[in-house]
Formats: structure tokens, sequence, C-alpha cells
């Protein structure tokens, strides 16, 4: 080639190209470079063609590489469309299996939180405890009850739903009666032990005798079975105490010992009227030897109760639900009031059996009375037998 | 030497040569999991493994499209050669890019070929977008002829121009077209 035609040979867009890509034989790629050692133009045509090709180059690689991607993605698509999808481990959504175990726990944990709070305040009833169904009308003679055994009581274990309805009378659940005592959850060891001294032995004939009270007044230290107590769903024993009397209990003063005397401090309700009070300084009298039996005090809003229990409440002004369990060491009383009572009155409150079928609890400003069940009161017979 | 493997080596290089790009999508499927074993290994994701693979693969095909390949060893090897020296190429520049994002001052080595791939990889990539802007047929034509090597007759013949020169005029005109567009973008 002569000097001519080599000169700016770059000019030679299709000679330019070949020496690029290489195309030229290697003699001639060497004659072409030596040129440019010498020629700026020409050098910088060829760095311009360089650039070029890298540029284009690159961009087909790109290109591949994105259509590479684009078969590899649809034949991935293809596949799974054709397999039935296993399910393996990596494809399961942990975290959304996760959170929905979390909301299933937590559902779980307030279900459990409320059905153990809600019946919180029932007491299970034991083995000991049992369901005696005697209708006792107001009014009439008391019917002979069913004589209890201990082993009598347990086998009607588990009966307490039933539902006597005869007039109105319905006893559910027994409770154990325990040494009575009348006391406060707040009340001190010595305490219950002057109130245990102070309660008088377990009824006889004779003392139901001398509780000289009319068939009017009875109901004002007795609780009426068939008015009164009644069923419930919850274990334990309902009953309805009638407040006896909404006066302070301060002012009675039954010299019968020491016990009395502090039955007296803590503030043992007065009687209404004085007939009634005599009747109660009676009562106490009688009492006073009787070995004490562990009571506990609590109580709860009326609007704790169920709706029917209620509305019984409401219906009988001067009543107070009352739900009486039985536990191994006590008999718990509680009330159901539709305004709470200061801790004092309550720490100061006393229990005693009245006869062997009633129950008083003297608070403060007032005097409530049970009439026991049946079942009870065998209970607390038999307890105080073995004192 | 594996035979069936040879014969299927062979098979797959006459599918590239031919333009099949499914030969591609074989081998990419055959050499996945080496790969990726590879590039986990060596601080790699799989995403790296799989765009490693493909440039690998890009770059057999490059080379077989253009005669550059010398079927000396299975291209199982050739791949994951080409990926090796890629990832250590990344690696390598990565850490030089963090040892120059940390320098305040200007680099302290003269590693030149570091700076200047980065220069060409951005000339690269300008040149690139430039050819998308371009557009068919200019961009199917460049491609053709720089980076398939193509004779302009095939050229021609596919991209449906009368003749090779006609062809070779429209070449003329387009990488014109295409300097002009990066002046512009300089």
């Amino acid at each position: 080639m002569s000097e001519k035609s080599i000169a700016h040979w770059t000019d030679d867009e299709e000679l330019l190209s070949k020496f690029v890509l290489h195309q030229l034989s290697a003699a001639e790629e060497t004659r072409l470079s030596s040129h440019l050692r010498s020629c700026t133009r020409c050098q910088l045509a060829v760095d311009d063609e360089v650039r070029v090709v890298a540029g284009v180059r690159h961009a087909g690689r790109l290109n591949l590489k994105r259509q590479l991607g684009s078969r590899l993605a649809r034949g991935k698509q293809h596949a799974a469309a054709a397999v039935p999808r296993r399910i393996s481990v990596g494809s399961i959504p942990w975290s959304r299996v996760a959170s929905l175990a979390a909301v299933l726990a937590i559902l779980i944990a307030v279900g459990v939180y409320n059905n153990w709070f809600g019946s919180n305040y029932r007491n299970s009833i034991t083995q000991h405890e049992i369901v005696q169904e005697q209708p006792i009308r107001p009014g009439e003679p008391e019917k002979k009850q069913v004589p209890s055994t201990e082993l009598e009581l347990d086998k009607t274990i588990g009966q307490s739903n039933r539902v006597n309805e005869e007039a109105g009378s319905h006893t559910k659940s027994m409770v154990r009666v325990e040494p009575l005592k009348g006391k406060s959850e707040a009340y001190s060891p010595g305490k219950d032990e002057d109130l245990r001294q102070s309660i008088t032995a377990s009824p006889t004939q004779n003392s139901r005798d001398e509780i000289a009270v009319g068939n009017s007044r009875k109901s004002e230290y007795q609780v009426n079975l068939s008015d009164q107590a009644y069923s419930s769903a919850e274990q334990g024993f309902w009953v309805e105490g009638r407040i006896i009397s909404a006066e302070g209990t301060n002012s009675g003063a039954v010299n019968n010992g020491p016990s009395v005397e502090r039955q007296d401090q803590m503030g043992v309700a007065a009687a209404p009227q004085s007939g009634l009070k005599k009747e109660h300084e009676q009562l106490l009298r009688n009492r006073v030897q009787q070995t004490p039996i562990e009571f506990s005090l609590d109580q709860r809003p009326l609007s704790s109760l169920p709706q029917s229990f209620q509305n019984r409440q409401m219906q009988g002004a001067g009543t107070v639900q009352t739900l009486i369990k039985n536990s191994d060491d006590t008999v718990q009383l509680t009330l159901y009031l539709e305004s709470p009572l200061p801790d004092s009155e309550l720490r100061t409150a006393d229990v005693r059996i009245v006869g062997d079928d009633s129950l008083v609890l003297s608070l403060p400003n007032k005097q409530i009375g049970y009439r026991l069940p049946p079942a009870i009161q065998n209970q607390v017979n038999m307890k105080l037998r073995r004192q | 030497m594996n035979l069936f493997f040879l014969n299927e080596d062979v098979r797959i290089i006459d599918q590239i040569r031919k333009g099949d790009e499914e030969a591609l999508v074989t081998l990419y499927r055959t050499n996945e999991r080496q790969i990726s074993a590879f590039v986990a290994s060596n601080s790699g994701t799989r995403d790296d493994a799989e765009d490693l693979l493909q440039e690998a693969l890009v770059i057999l095909w490059e080379k077989v499209r253009t005669g550059c390949y010398e079927h000396t060893a299975k291209i199982s090897t050739f791949v994951f050669g080409t990926v090796k020296n890629l990832w250590l190429r990344r690696l390598a520049r990565s850490r030089r890019e963090i040892a120059m994002n940390m320098e305040l001052d200007p680099m302290p080595s003269n590693d030149r070929s570091a700076l200047e791939e980065m220069i060409e990889s951005e000339e690269s990539i300008q040149i690139a977008d430039a050819l998308d802007t371009l557009g068919d047929p200019c961009r199917k034509l460049l491609l053709l002829f720089y980076w398939e090597e193509v004779s302009m007759d095939e050229i021609a013949r596919r991209l449906g121009f009368a003749n090779a020169d006609t062809a070779k005029s429209k070449k003329y005109q387009c990488k014109k077209a295409l300097q002009k567009l990066l002046k512009g973008l300089q």
C-alpha cells in the first residue's frame, strides 16, 4: 500500500471497522498501527471506533442477558404451572402462621382468664357438699327434713343444679359448716378466739323453743326458705338474707360472758324494737356457750349477680342476696350489695347461729338474718357434735 | 474425556452459532447449582450467582458467535472459569472502590486500571443508552455488525436492505447518529 493510501486510512469506514474488530491480517494490522503512531487524526478516529464497538457490545450483552432472564423466568413459570405445587417448608409463610398463632393464643388466654375469673367467686363444691331439696313454705310447719348423714349428703354431689320450684322455694347446695366463728377476713386471731368462745353450743329442741318468736316475727330472725333460698347455677348456696335491723348495734348489752360483751363492743346489732331486742338477747344467751364455727365475710357488687338474682333483690326490699360457701376451714358468706360496706364494718361483723336453722350476721349498722337450709343445719349440728 | 458431554457441548455450540438462545437456557440450568455454590462460598449472594452466570454465558455466546471460542475443554469448565474471573474481578473492584471512597485525598496508588475500567464502563453504559435511544433499525444494525460481527450481506438480508452497500451506507449513518448522540450527552 502506498504512503498516500495509508494516509488517513481511517477515512475508510470499512477498513477502520475491520481494524478495530481485528478482522485484518496480522501484517495489515501492524502496518496500519504504525501509521497511528504518527497520525493523531487517525488515532482519534480509531479511539472513537473502539469506544463505539465497546459500547455496542456492552449493549448487546445487556440485551442478551435481558432476553436470557426472560426466557428463564418463562421457563420457571411453565415448570411451576405444569408440576403440582408441592408445599415445602420454605414456601410456608411462617410470618403469617406466627401471627395467626399469636392471635389464637391471645384469644385462648382471654377465654381462660374470663372463665377462671368469672367463676372465681364460686367455690367448687367439694365431695362433702350435697344438694338438698326441701321446699318450705312460709307459715307452714317446718317439714321434717330428710335425715342427712354425711354419707348421704355425699351421694348427692353434683346435683347442685336441680331446682325445686315448689312455692318458689329452692335449695341448691348445702354448705358444710365448720365450727362457727364469727369473723371477717380482717379479724385478728385473738379476736377470733374471743368470738369463738362467745358462740353457744349446738341447738337443741329446747333452744329452739326458747327462741320465743312468733310466726309473724320469725322471718325477722330466720330466713324463710320458701321465699328466700333458691337455686342458682353457681356452686355454693344462695340464701336471701333479711335485714333485721338497720340501726346501730352498739346499744344492746348482753351480759352473758366475755364473748357476748365482746359482741357488744364489736357492735352487735340491736333488735329493732324492744320486744325483739329481748328475744335477740335471749338468743345470744342461748348461744353463748356454743362452739364457734369459722366464718368469713366477703362482699361483691350487686351487678355481678346473675340478672335473675338482681331482680329478686330489687323486688325484695330489705333483702341481701348472699352466697354461702363451704370450704375446709371456713364458711364463707359473700354478700351482694348495691353499695359496698366499709372494711371496718366487715371487720367488726359478727356471725352466729341462732337455733339450729338460722344465722344472724351482725354488722355495725344492721343485722341480716338467714334461714339456713336443712342440709346446712344438719352439717352444723354434726360439726357441733364433734366439737 | 466424556464423549457424552463432548457431544452435548458440540451440540450446544452449534446451537449458539445458529443464534439459538435456548442453548443458553440449557447451559444456565446445567451450571446453576455449581455456580451458586461457588459464589455463595465466596461472599456472594444468589443474585450475584445468577448475574455472573448470565454474564458468563453471554461472553460464551459472544466468543462463539465471533469465532473466538476454542473448544478445548468442556463448556462447563469455561463457564466456571469465566464466572470465577468475573467474581474475583468484581470483588477486587469493590475493595478498590471502598478504598477510594474512604480516601480523602486522590487515590494514593497509581492503579489506573480500575479507574480506566470505571471510565470505560461509564462510556459503555452511555453508548448502550444512546443505542437504545436510536432505536431500530440502527440499533439492530450496529448490534449485528459490531457485536455479532455479522457480514454486511447477512445484515442486508436480515434487515431487508437492498444489498450490502446499502447496509454499509446505513451503518455509517447510524454510527454518526450515535456519535452525535454521545456528544450531546457529554
